[in-house]
């Protein structure tokens, strides 16, 4: 028996102001509607439990996908395009695309899924009667699916019925007559939504969005500044759960984004907040990056083992060095898991949102403007960067590349802080000057670090006896590879840099700040 | 997709019956079945309570002019679906006769329904006529039910021989007895020896019985209303070998 859940069109539904006036019964109503061409009869009635999937940021809807998980029927479903994509499922959630069984949908869900896990994010109960709807012969020719249902969780809601008019296959034009018919002589009215549809618009499921008054160019800048550090501490909220619980790698990526662009702020406009407030929590920002950082670092060698192996000369060489990253990983992740759920850090954010709140109630500086604080702290921030690209030599250390990334960073956080107060296209024409840079800059870093990284792994192992010579060849293959991405990397940079920084690139940041 | 065939020479003897009742086993146990009742007496289709009607009749579906999921009807019952009678299949020797090689007509009709079906049984006329020959020939399974007498037996070794001499692909030929009456004598002893010196014959044995009369009255398979009847149990068996002949995969039963 089809449920209303999985059903096509058409569907019928009562209208909010039906609803209210009490539950109508079904089987009289029909009967009522449909007299005297059709008799109506129940044949059978079943709950169904759906548990509604997505990836936490709703990929899978972005990609026209609709997957839920029936445990009743131990089965995916999955519905795009009008088609419908069924296979078996046992076991819990949340889950990554890679760890369901093969089938049908699991192929479909993959690549959109990405490396983010699937995590219910709705719970509804249906319970559909089916009616046969009978000709004079007594013959079922339609099958009306009858359905009241209720989001479980998060929230406890009532859904509107629903009516599924199931065309028997040789009977699509009795189908249409008891469509019409119901349309006419009773309050149900066609509806487009599907099941999910109608689940997503609940209210109960919007996120909890922060209150966030955004910028305007008036603000005082303190109000701007707090107003902004609250987005990113909201960031931290959202992402601290699917860490500790280790749902996947991006929770953490994107809870170490909000906690960089944090720390660049306070950084960079710190000073326009209370005295004290920015050089009360900076330690505690600094914290929050090095506790999570060696997580992150070896995330990022999991995620990339496979395409790492595949650039050696004997990729199942590599599959200790997988397991041995994979074992430190557990154990960091224990650690962050523990630093999170530590008082330290629960202090930090209750008085971390409860000063920001208090800037927000009484802003201080209101003699300085957002607009004026962005005009002269991307002047400032961008001057740093083409004085840091100026020393910057064939033979300068590596420090000095560094720091030159480092200031293209905060120039890319400042920017995003002030974005709404930029000209927009000035914006993409400055975007697009450091985006290349910062590419480059990335992968000197990126080789740089994992090269180093990797020959303390390899010491680790040989120590810990877990090494054995076709893995350290290996490693020391890779190691050589990131060596000579970061030597590419330099040499393209020297002989380059200006023509991101150069009076091309000054002349957009002029016209970024102008608006 | 298997095509299984309920079909005799002779009238009245539960070739309808049967294929009705297998034909709501099949779809119950998950299997996507289509019933063609071939019988222009239209039988089944009174059971299932469908006209007996095909648009354009007999020429237009063996011509290939009216494509057979068009004439196709849902029943009552989930997962299983009818393809009518009409009247002008007495005809339709005629209309296979004119179809390049006429033997063959109906298998080729069947094929395209295999991504729809997992299993369709022909409810077929009492005849030896070309209708029955295409019979024979589009199906993987001809069920052929034995009153137990002396004929019966005799006629059933008749179409054995017509099918070992059947050129090309046989279907497997398998008998079972129909209207059993435990009463007589003779029904019992033959029951005793033929499947014993025949291994074409089944042991099975659907017995004569008033809930089996009841259908036409009820107008629905015996299972669906009479399910611990001994008939009933004994269309299971009946079931349950021809899975195993067939080797038909396991199918899921919960609802489509």
């Amino acid at each position: 028996m089809p449920l209303n859940v999985i059903f096509d069109p058409p569907i019928l539904t009562l209208s909010a102001a039906d609803e209210r006036r009490g539950a109508p019964q079904a089987e009289a109503l029909l009967a009522e509607a449909l007299a005297p061409s059709y008799t109506v009869a129940a044949e059978s009635t079943r709950t169904e439990i759906v548990t509604h999937l997505d990836t936490v940021d709703g990929r899978l809807h972005a990609a026209g996908i609709d997957l839920a998980h029936l445990p009743r029927r131990r089965r995916l479903l999955a519905l795009t395009d009008g088609q419908r994509l069924e296979q078996p499922v046992t076991g819990t959630w949340p889950r990554l695309a890679t760890e369901l069984p093969a089938g049908e949908v699991t192929s479909l869900v993959a690549e959109p899924s990405w490396i983010r896990a699937l995590i219910p994010y709705a719970t509804t109960q249906a319970e559909t009667t089916t009616y046969a709807i009978r000709n004079g012969d007594g013959k079922t020719v339609v099958r009306a699916h009858w359905t009241t249902g209720s989001l479980t969780k998060p929230a406890s809601v009532e859904l509107p019925v629903r009516v599924g008019i199931e065309t028997l296959r040789g009977y699509g034009a009795e189908s249409e007559r008891v469509r019409r018919a119901l349309v006419r002589n009773t309050p149900l009215a066609p509806t487009d939504l599907s099941w999910f549809a109608l689940v997503r618009g609940l209210p109960a499921l919007r996120p909890a969005v922060t209150q966030r008054f955004g910028m305007r160019p008036d603000q005082a800048a303190d109000f701007a500044v707090a107003d902004a550090l609250l987005g990113y501490l909201a960031e931290l909220d959202a992402t601290v759960e699917g860490i500790v619980a280790d749902v996947d790698s991006e929770f953490l990526h994107d809870f170490r984004v909000a906690v960089r662009r944090t720390r660049s702020v306070l950084k960079l406009l710190g000073d326009v907040l209370p005295a004290g407030l920015a050089d009360q929590v900076v330690p505690e920002f600094r914290w929050l990056g090095e506790v999570t950082t060696p997580t992150r670092d070896l995330d990022v060698y999991l995620l990339e083992l496979d395409s790492l192996a595949a650039t050696v000369t004997h990729p199942d060489d590599l599959t200790t060095f997988g397991e041995y990253v994979r074992e430190k990983r557990t154990t960091a992740q224990k650690a962050l898991a523990k630093a999170l759920r530590s008082r330290r850090y629960t202090d930090l954010v209750t008085g971390w949102r409860r000063a920001l709140s208090e800037v927000i109630a009484h802003p201080s500086h209101a003699e300085m403007t957002a607009a004026a604080l962005a005009e002269e702290r991307l002047h400032t921030n961008f001057r740093k960067c083409r004085r840091r690209a100026a020393k910057i030599t064939a033979e300068s250390e590596s420090e000095l590349i560094h720091d030159l990334r480092k200031a293209c960073k905060e120039m890319r956080y400042l920017m995003e802080v002030f974005k709404p107060l930029l000209d927009k296209s000035a914006y993409k024409s400055v975007l697009g000057d450091f985006k290349e840079l910062q590419d480059l800059l990335g992968e000197f870093q990126d080789g740089e670090v994992q090269a180093v990284a990797l020959r303390q792994f390899a010491q680790e192992m040989v120590d810990a006896g877990k090494v054995d010579a076709n893995a350290i060849l290996a490693m020391g293959e890779l190691s050589g590879k990131f060596e000579a991405r970061q030597r590419a990397a330099r040499e393209t940079l020297t002989a380059h840099h200006e023509n991101y920084l150069g009076a091309k690139a000054a002349k957009h940041v002029d016209r970024l700040v102008s608006a | 997709m298997k095509v299984i065939a309920s079909y005799n020479l002779k009238g009245g003897v539960g070739k309808t019956t049967a294929a009705v009742n297998l034909a709501y086993l099949s779809a119950r146990q998950g299997r996507r079945t289509l019933l063609w009742d071939l019988d222009p007496q239209g039988a089944a289709t009174y059971l299932f309570r469908v006209k007996p009607r095909v648009k354009g009749g007999s020429p237009k579906l063996v011509r290939g002019s009216r494509p057979m999921l068009d004439a196709i009807k849902a029943t009552d019952f989930i997962g299983l679906d009818l393809l009518p009678a009409d009247f002008t299949y007495r005809h339709m020797d005629i209309d296979l006769n004119d179809r390049p090689k006429p033997q063959r007509t109906l298998r080729r009709l069947l094929s395209p329904l295999a991504t729809d079906y997992d299993v369709v049984i022909l409810d077929t006329p009492p005849s030896l006529s070309l209708v029955s020959e295409n019979v024979l020939r589009a199906s993987d399974l001809v069920l052929v039910p034995l009153i137990p007498t002396v004929l019966s037996v005799r006629t059933f070794e008749q179409l054995a021989q017509f099918t070992a001499e059947l050129k090309g692909r046989k279907p497997k030929l398998r008998g079972y007895f129909s209207m059993l009456d435990r009463r007589r004598k003779l029904h019992q002893e033959i029951l005793a020896e033929l499947p014993a010196e025949n291994r074409q014959v089944s042991p099975i044995a659907i017995p004569s019985a008033s809930a089996v009369e009841q259908m036409s009255v009820r107008r629905e398979p015996l299972p669906a209303y009479a399910a611990k009847s001994p008939a009933a149990l004994a269309f299971g068996q009946l079931w349950d070998e021809v899975v195993e002949l067939l080797k038909l995969p396991a199918a899921d039963p919960s609802p489509h």
